[in-house]
């Protein structure tokens, strides 16, 4: 079983630093394609940061350093010769607090198409992004609407919104940075079941701070501490039956 | 005792009243116990009591001032003997009139003896009763704050009240700036009506042709001038156009730079030398469109065989551009800046470059708070004069060639009101209305401003 | 094990425990009095027990509750998981355990008389004490795990089986023996009480292997 599945990410002692500080420590990390996999962890034990090196997006942040390798289907994407513009093509990622730009719902979605020249045709577009909208789930509730802001829609509908954003440039690896921890409990079992949906096309990168989403919509799940990956594994034998003692008493919680 | 001493002595008592309560509610609080306290902080007992002392001084002195020529002009008529006041050709008032202005040290020779004494008379009186006016101000101030003090105990909620007063305080000081703004508009809007009484509002609004000369003879020809009022706004739309033409996109640009893409290091070199530039005095502005900026104009213009006038809208507008370029930058720099980092992390996680999400994201989403930059950029270029009271000259020409001399309000309303003047005339109350009508256009335009940035401001949370 | 950082999280997972060892206690007096039923028929005795059944039933179902509620409002992970989940499966355990006593209440109730000796009856009493003891010693097994204790529960649960097939075969000489018929159903009751007790033995077992699986995490 273990052998079938296929390693999208692998990193090899990937370590970050802000400045003299490190925050992420010699981390080796598989993430299989087609799965959902979990970052969990105290908070500022370096789960966004080590989800951010994933698609670079540590390179935004002038005092950050990473040494170590990440790879994507093999290749390492910290080599001089990758522009990291392309690769954020090919990793989209969805924030903690739903940022849909200031502008209509239609033109949010039609971002990233547009800036990387992905259609031909104003029909081409439209059609992408319908499809988006169609697969974040989002399109009947704004097919009427679809020149309103995007500001202009609930959290919830802001959230998928912005994962439909980031669908629309077709990546094959969709990191998510706490994207439900503003949400209620319907628009996160919303987002929970679309999970679920994407998981046959994308692979997913979850952080999130809620144990029992983590156990719901993942299969792997590895725990952070202190920017240590503590353990890693089925996210079903973690939360049933974790090997460390850290990590349980984390996901128990009790004072660890 | 004058006023000063009346102020010292004041700060003095009140200080020694802020002890003396805090003190006295320190013992009864003390005196009440443990469980017992009274229901307010000490100092705001002390506080009461010097509201009670202060208010009412306020009040009195201003009375006393309202009272004084009232008191005096009894004084000095009762003083002066009933012969000189029969002589007197003039009504009495005048009278008391010439006593108050005889310097008593050395009075003009030839006074009446009888009027230098009554001002000798008036002198001391004065200081005396003026003496006994403020000892007793004081002491009744002194005798109710010490009542306010006697009055704490525990069923006695000083803080209410003075918290009470305290929004007393603030409403009447913002009253009085609103005031005065009313006032103003008031004092224009009176001389502006005055001025349409003289000249029909039409041809003010809508004349085409600005000659105020008025005739200084009755034989003189164009006696009656003309104020049409279009070609100095048009000269003020031509200069602020050129003006913005300059500096919305240096202005932009620089903030765009200064916010996105200069490191701290440049960014805190460039921002204070900006701010330099803010500083600058407009009329220095004024001689360098004027001594620099125009002939350099002039010269290029001859260089292409063009006819360019040494005061031309041009150099005035491109100078005034200069100046406001720090405002508009900074403005918008501040709004730049407000963009979230959450919606730059987006875009770049789209794989947007750094100029794509400044173009499609940074850019729109400050957009409004730009535009309202830019407006409030306007209405300061719209009021600038002196700039334009040296480059532009002050020739009312209908025209839209920017090479040419034109004039604007500001500068019509200051060479209207310049020299020796009779106030009733139409040439110097056109200088209310040109002023009216200007206040209602700025006026429009920071409401537009502010109600843009206002309504997009929460946007971006 | 530390502490949990919500001290009430605490007081929940102990109040489980304490609410299994309440109803073990009313199934070790069942077992008791069901043993002493074996030795003599006592009237007092049977109502006793359906009387006690009853309390472990009430018992039961407040467990229930109470887990149920500790669910919904802690979402335990991990050992925790195990923990409340155990509790409720050995309640389920007990309660059955109580059930099987009481049928074998019944048989004894509905027996107008038992002989006074019959070859196997030093065996199925001795059977009954074995199980009983055994249930002792897995309630404490459950309150301190440890393995010393687990071992000894599988090897007293051996010396039951033995027992029981000790019993069916002596019951199967006296049936052998006798040709009456009335005797002869009452052998077969007797080896229908051996099976209860046989089953209340397996049970006991559960839950020793309940208490393993809280331990290790591995469902075996
Ligand atoms: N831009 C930054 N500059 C300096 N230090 C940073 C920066 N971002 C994060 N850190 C530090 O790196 C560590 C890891 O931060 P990170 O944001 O990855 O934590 P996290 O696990 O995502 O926490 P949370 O669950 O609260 O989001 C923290 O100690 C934090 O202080
Ligand atoms: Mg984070």
């Amino acid at each position: 079983m273990v052998s079938k599945k296929k390693i999208k990410v692998l990193t090899k002692r990937v370590s970050v630093f802000y400045g003299d500080k490190q925050a992420i420590k010699d981390v080796n990390l598989e993430i299989y394609e087609n799965q959902v996999t979990s970052l969990i962890g105290p908070s500022g034990c370096g789960k966004s940061t080590f989800l951010r090196c994933i698609n670079r997006m540590n390179d935004t942040i002038d005092i950050c350093r990473i040494t170590g390798k990440v790879l994507i289907d093999n290749d390492d994407i910290y080599k001089a010769t990758l522009d990291p513009v392309l690769l954020r093509a090919r990793v989209g990622m969805v924030f903690q607090k739903p940022n849909p730009f200031p502008k209509s719902i239609f033109d949010n979605v039609a971002y990233g198409p547009q800036i990387h020249g992905l259609t031909n045709s104003k029909e081409e577009l439209e059609d992408l992004v319908v499809n988006s909208l169609q697969k974040a789930g989002l399109f009947n509730e704004v097919k009427d609407r679809m020149n309103e802001s995007g500001t202009s829609l609930s959290g919830g509908q802001q959230q998928r919104l912005c994962i439909a954003r980031a669908i629309a440039v077709s990546p094959e690896i969709i990191l998510m940075d706490e994207p439900c921890s503003a949400l209620d409990p319907i628009a996160t079992a919303v987002i929970e079941e679309l999970i679920d949906e994407l998981m046959q096309n994308y692979t997913i990168v979850i952080v999130t701070h809620s144990m029992q989403q983590a156990a719901r919509v993942s299969q792997q799940t590895a725990y952070f501490h202190m920017g240590n990956l503590i353990e890693f594994g089925e996210t079903s034998k973690i939360f049933q039956n974790p090997k460390n003692k850290q990590t349980q008493d984390y996901i128990t919680g009790r004072i660890g | 005792m004058g006023l000063g001493s009346f102020c010292v002595l004041i700060i003095l008592i009140a200080t020694f009243i802020t002890w003396y309560g805090n003190n006295k509610a320190l013992r009864v609080n003390h005196a009440l116990g443990k469980d017992l306290k009274l229901p307010s902080l000490p100092k705001y007992y002390s506080f009461y009591a010097i509201l009670w002392l202060i208010i009412p001084s306020i009040i009195l002195i201003l009375t006393w001032y309202i009272a004084k020529p009232l008191i005096l002009d009894v004084l000095v008529l009762s003083f002066i003997s009933e012969d000189t006041i029969k002589n007197f050709s003039g009504d009495p008032s005048m009278l008391v009139d010439r006593v108050k202005s005889i310097n008593i040290e050395r009075p003009f020779p030839g006074t009446d003896t009888n009027l230098i004494e009554a001002a000798v008379y008036l002198k001391k009186t004065l200081e005396r009763v003026q003496t006994f006016t403020f000892l007793s101000i004081l002491s009744l101030g002194c005798f109710l704050s010490f009542i306010a003090i006697k009055k704490i105990n525990p069923a006695f909620r000083a803080r209410q009240i003075v918290e009470k007063y305290n929004v007393a305080i603030l409403l009447v000081c913002s009253v009085v700036a609103i005031v005065t703004t009313i006032g103003i508009v008031f004092s224009l809007i009176f001389e502006a009506l005055r001025f349409f009484d003289k000249i029909p509002l039409f041809d003010f609004l809508f004349g085409l042709s600005w000659s105020p000369q008025m005739a200084i003879r009755e034989d003189q020809v164009a006696s009656q001038g003309s104020f049409g009022a279009i070609p100095i706004f048009a000269g003020t739309l031509l200069i602020t156009i050129i003006a913005m033409t300059v500096a919305i996109p240096v202005g932009l640009t620089s903030a765009i730079f200064l916010s996105q893409y200069s490191s701290p290091m440049t960014r805190s070199i460039i921002k204070p030398l900006l701010e330099i530039l803010a500083g600058v005095p407009t009329v220095v502005y004024g001689f360098f469109a004027a001594i620099t900026v125009g002939p350099f104009l002039k010269g290029l213009g001859d260089v292409f065989s063009l006819n360019i006038a040494s005061e031309s809208a041009l150099a005035a507008g491109s100078v005034m551009g200069i100046m406001i370029i720090p405002f508009i930058s900074s403005l918008s720099d501040d709004v730049i800046s407000a963009v979230p980092q959450s919606l730059k992390d987006g875009s770049y996680a789209m794989g947007a470059t750094k100029s794509e999400t400044v173009k499609k994201v940074i850019l729109p989403a400050a957009l409004p708070g730009i535009v309202g930059a830019i407006l409030l950029a306007i209405s300061r270029a719209v009021g600038e004069t002196m700039i334009v009271v040296m480059a532009a000259g002050i020739a009312a020409n209908l025209t839209a060639n920017p090479l040419e001399a034109v004039t604007t309000v500001t500068v019509q309303i200051v060479t209207l009101l310049i020299g020796d003047q009779e106030f009733d005339s139409a040439k110097t109350l056109a200088a209310f209305a040109l002023g009216i009508t200007l206040f209602v256009v700025t006026l429009m335009l920071n409401l537009f401003a502010l109600r843009i940035v206002h309504k997009y401001r929460e946007k971006y949370e | 094990m530390e502490k949990h950082i919500v001290t009430n999280y605490d007081l929940d997972l102990d109040q489980c425990k304490t609410m299994i060892g309440e109803m073990s206690i009313y199934i070790d007096k069942l077992l008791v009095d069901v043993v002493g039923l074996v030795s003599s028929k006592n009237t007092n005795l049977i109502n006793g027990i359906f009387r006690t059944e009853e309390e472990i039933n009430k018992l039961e179902k407040k467990l229930r509750l109470f887990t149920l509620n500790v669910l919904s409002k802690r979402q335990p992970m991990a050992d925790d998981l195990r923990a409340v989940l155990i509790t409720l499966k050995i309640s389920g355990i007990l309660e059955r355990i109580a059930d099987h006593l009481v049928n074998i209440t019944k048989k004894i109730d509905h027996q107008i008389k038992i002989p006074e000796y019959f070859s196997s009856k030093m065996d199925l009493e001795a059977l009954g004490k074995l199980v009983s003891e055994n249930f002792s010693t897995v309630i404490n097994l459950y309150k301190e795990p440890s393995n010393e204790v687990a071992k000894e529960v599988l090897r007293k649960d051996m010396l039951c089986n033995e027992l029981f097939s000790e019993i069916c075969k002596k019951n199967l000489d006296d049936i052998s023996k006798n040709n009456e018929q009335k005797e002869c159903k009452f052998f077969i009751e007797i080896n229908f009480i051996a099976k209860e007790f046989e089953r209340i033995g397996d049970l006991v077992k559960n839950i020793s292997k309940e208490v393993r699986y809280s331990i290790s995490g591995k469902v075996r």
